[in-house]
Parts: C-alpha cells; sequence; structure tokens
C-alpha cells in the first residue's frame, strides 16, 4: 500500500511539473497616447520666422499702402479646434531723429491682418467645408481699407490691437491625420501689414515683433 | 497491504503514460528568461513630428518543439481605441496603422538544422524600416507585403510563424535547444485623434504542419 501512495503521488508530481513547465501561449500588450497636438509652421515646416520688411517709407501724392516684400504664410495643424492668438511687441525705433512738434510712427499706424486662408487638403478635416472663424476686424481678405487724405485710415484692426495677447483666429480640428511632413493636412493662413508712407519723423529703421501662438481647446 | 508484481506494473504503466503523453505536449513559448511570455509594448505619447520613420519596438521570444511535424506559432488579436476628444472630421487611430513583422528568427547550437522555418506572407519585414514619406501610416496589409496589426484583427488564430521539428528535447532546461524570435511593431505618430489605444496580442505554439 505504501508503494501505491508513491507511485501514485510520484505522477501526480510528474503531471504537475510537466503542466507548469510547458507553457504554449505568451500574450504582448500594445499600449500608446495621442496626444492633443497642434502645429504652426512655415511654409517649409519650420519654425515660423518670417520677416515683413516694409523697407523705406517716401511719402508721395498717392495713397497706396505699402504692404511690405514678404508676407507670412502659416501653416496650421491640429487634432481639436484650435485658436490663434497674436501679440506685437512695442515698435522700436532706431535713429530717430527730432520729432519737433510732428509724428512719430507707432504701432497704430500699420494695419494688421489676415489676407487670406486656404482651407481645404487631401486630409484636412471637412475640406470643403470649414467655418474657421476670424475675429471681426482681423479679416483683411477683401483687401485694406482706403486712404483718402495721405493719412493712416481707419483700418479694422492696428498693431495697437493686438499689443497683448489678442485671439485673432479660431476653428475646428484641422488635420485628419499625417505628421508635420504630410503635404496635404493644413490649412494656410497669411498675415498682412500695410501702413502708408508719410511724413513721420525721420528714423533709420522700425521694427515690431509679432508673436502668434496656436492652442487646443 | 501487499500489492502484488502485477498491481505494481499496472501503477508503474500508468505513470510512466502519463508522463509520456504529457511529454507529447511538445512546444514551448516563453519570453527570453524562459518564463511565461508577457511582453509590454508601450509606444507612449505619440506626438506628431516631422519625421519619416516610425516609432518602432520589438518583443522577443523562444519557442521550442520536439513534435516530429513540427510547429505552428498562431497568433490573434484585439483591439481597442478610448478617444478623449471630439473626431469631426477626422481620422482616429485603428489596427491598420501599427506595422507587425517578424524581424528575426535566431537558432541556437541544438537546433536541428538545416531548417525551413516559414513567416507568413506579409509578415515577413521590418516595420522600422519602412519610411512614411508621406507623413502618413506607411503600412498596408500582410496581402501586400506590410502587414498590420489588423490582419491579425481579421484571422484570429492567424499561423505567422511554422517550420519542421526544432529539438529533440523541448525542456526549458536547455539554453541552447530554442528559436529566438523577435516581432517588431512600427507606428507613426501623427494628428490622430487624442485618445488612447491598447491591443493584446495572444501566440500559442501548437503541432505542425
Amino acid at each position: 500500500m505504501f508503494l501505491l501512495r508513491r507511485l501514485t503521488m510520484s505522477a501526480g508530481v510528474v503531471l504537475m511539473l510537466a503542466s507548469a513547465s510547458y507553457a504554449q501561449t505568451g500574450t504582448i500588450t500594445v499600449t500608446g497616447t495621442n496626444p492633443e497636438a497642434v502645429s504652426m509652421t512655415d511654409t517649409t515646416g519650420a519654425v515660423l520666422s518670417s520677416t515683413i520688411a516694409l523697407g523705406t517709407l517716401t511719402p508721395t501724392n498717392t495713397n497706396t499702402f505699402t504692404t511690405g516684400s514678404g508676407s507670412a504664410v502659416v501653416r496650421l495643424r491640429s487634432n481639436k479646434a484650435y485658436t490663434i492668438t497674436a501679440q506685437s511687441s512695442v515698435l522700436n525705433v532706431t535713429g530717430g531723429g527730432s520729432a519737433d512738434g510732428g509724428d512719430t510712427i507707432t504701432l497704430s499706424d500699420i494695419g494688421f491682418g489676415i489676407t487670406g486662408m486656404t482651407l481645404t487638403g487631401g486630409n484636412v478635416a471637412n475640406s470643403g467645408s470649414r467655418t474657421d472663424s476670424i475675429v471681426s476686424g482681423f479679416d483683411v481678405s477683401g483687401g485694406w481699407p482706403t486712404a483718402t487724405n495721405g493719412l493712416t485710415p481707419s483700418f479694422g484692426k492696428t498693431l495697437a490691437s493686438i499689443s497683448s495677447s489678442t485671439q485673432v483666429l479660431s476653428g475646428t480640428r484641422i488635420s485628419k491625420k499625417g505628421n508635420l511632413s504630410t503635404s496635404d493636412n493644413f490649412i494656410s493662413v497669411t498675415i498682412g501689414v500695410a501702413t502708408l508712407p508719410q511724413f513721420f519723423t525721420p528714423n533709420t529703421g522700425f521694427s515690431s515683433v509679432i508673436t502668434l501662438t496656436i492652442a487646443a481647446f | 497491504m501487499d500489492l502484488g508484481r502485477g498491481i505494481k506494473r499496472v501503477i508503474c504503466a500508468a505513470a510512466g503514460t502519463l508522463f509520456l503523453h504529457s511529454a507529447a505536449v511538445a512546444q514551448v513559448l516563453t519570453d527570453t528568461a524562459d518564463g511565461v511570455l508577457s511582453a509590454s509594448i508601450p509606444f507612449g505619447n505619440l506626438t506628431p513630428g516631422t519625421s519619416t520613420t516610425p516609432s518602432s519596438t520589438q518583443v522577443q521570444f523562444r519557442i521550442r518543439s520536439n513534435n516530429d511535424t513540427g510547429y505552428k506559432v498562431r497568433v490573434s488579436a484585439i483591439f481597442n481605441v478610448t478617444p478623449t476628444s471630439v473626431v469631426p472630421g477626422g481620422a482616429t487611430i485603428s489596427a491598420s496603422d501599427i506595422g507587425v513583422g517578424i524581424t528575426s528568427l535566431v537558432i541556437e547550437p541544438s537546433v536541428k538544422t538545416p531548417r525551413t522555418d516559414a513567416i507568413a506572407a506579409g509578415f515577413n519585414y521590418d516595420p522600422a524600416t519602412v519610411l512614411a514619406a508621406s507623413g502618413l501610416s506607411p503600412y498596408t496589409d500582410a496581402a501586400s507585403g506590410r502587414a498590420t496589426l489588423a490582419d491579425i484583427i481579421a484571422n484570429p488564430n492567424l499561423t505567422i510563424l511554422s517550420g519542421p521539428k526544432i529539438t529533440n528535447n523541448q525542456g526549458i532546461n536547455s539554453p541552447s535547444n530554442f528559436i529566438t524570435v523577435t516581432v517588431t511593431f512600427g507606428l507613426l505618430g501623427q494628428f490622430f485623434t487624442p485618445a488612447t489605444l491598447s491591443g493584446v496580442l495572444t501566440l500559442t505554439i501548437v503541432n505542425g504542419p
């Protein structure tokens, strides 16, 4: 009887060991997160750092604006609704002459706005039916207001309007998918400035840096 | 109680039979430490960038088999995505965005050679080296040579690897009687709908062919 018990136990042990040793299955768990993502770049996909050079603003006998030699075309991508805010720095005037009772150019003499948008693309969400909204006054896609008497016209918005962070644009999700190298998952926004050359106090140059910020909401 | 010689023989035979029967389950699939395979592949935060190279990661496991008819490694998968934001007009990541390929089979010295192990069509590629020139998922499907997780979900118990007998002894106490299999996963971060994703692949080794 003792032998029977021993053999039975041995068999049981053999079975248990065999069962524990020979795993035939295994699992692999894949995890990840798609975070909220927004992007604003220039047309090459690089960090936006554009210069709009207004050049030498010599007064003439016309009411023609100077809009600069360049424009800032911005590519926007997002996987959520977004807002764009803009903020101008103080106008830095160098080599300024004596005002001598006259006026010196200021931020309010420089119109600022969105001159155009391209809202379609193969991987743009809701392409063709987007409803991106330019904040009132910043939409100059129809052109700048007309100067009539050689003075700064009543711009909808100027650089003075964005001396503090100010929302200028908002919209729904932009990108269906793709990354920053995808050629059809962004919208393009063109930012413009304009000013009328006048007999402002002479200077050797002026500048203001406009900082654009995109955020998801 | 004194057992007769006949009864003892029967018991011995039973024990032996049970042992042999157990040993006939001749396949073993383990992690690289010879433990139960339970690997995790965290892709982490898939922030879209400018790179055309997908994020990739690998899992290795060992297979052993002494079955005369060889072995098959089968795989099934499930995949879940939980959006954390609304989707309007956009795309949400799916199983077809995750490339899956067997990128290496390393044969240890005691493994029988020559070998004719076969990787399933479409899975014999390296998802880490497929460029996403357009910034979109570069994987297609198994039929076109770039298998994805969606191929596995669509074909439960899909045989992704098979081959002849690996060794005479499939016990995990030997350091040289197994094949190390490397599976590589690839995924390109994109402007997908904000979400968390989770997928589980279950691998099983069974008798071939």
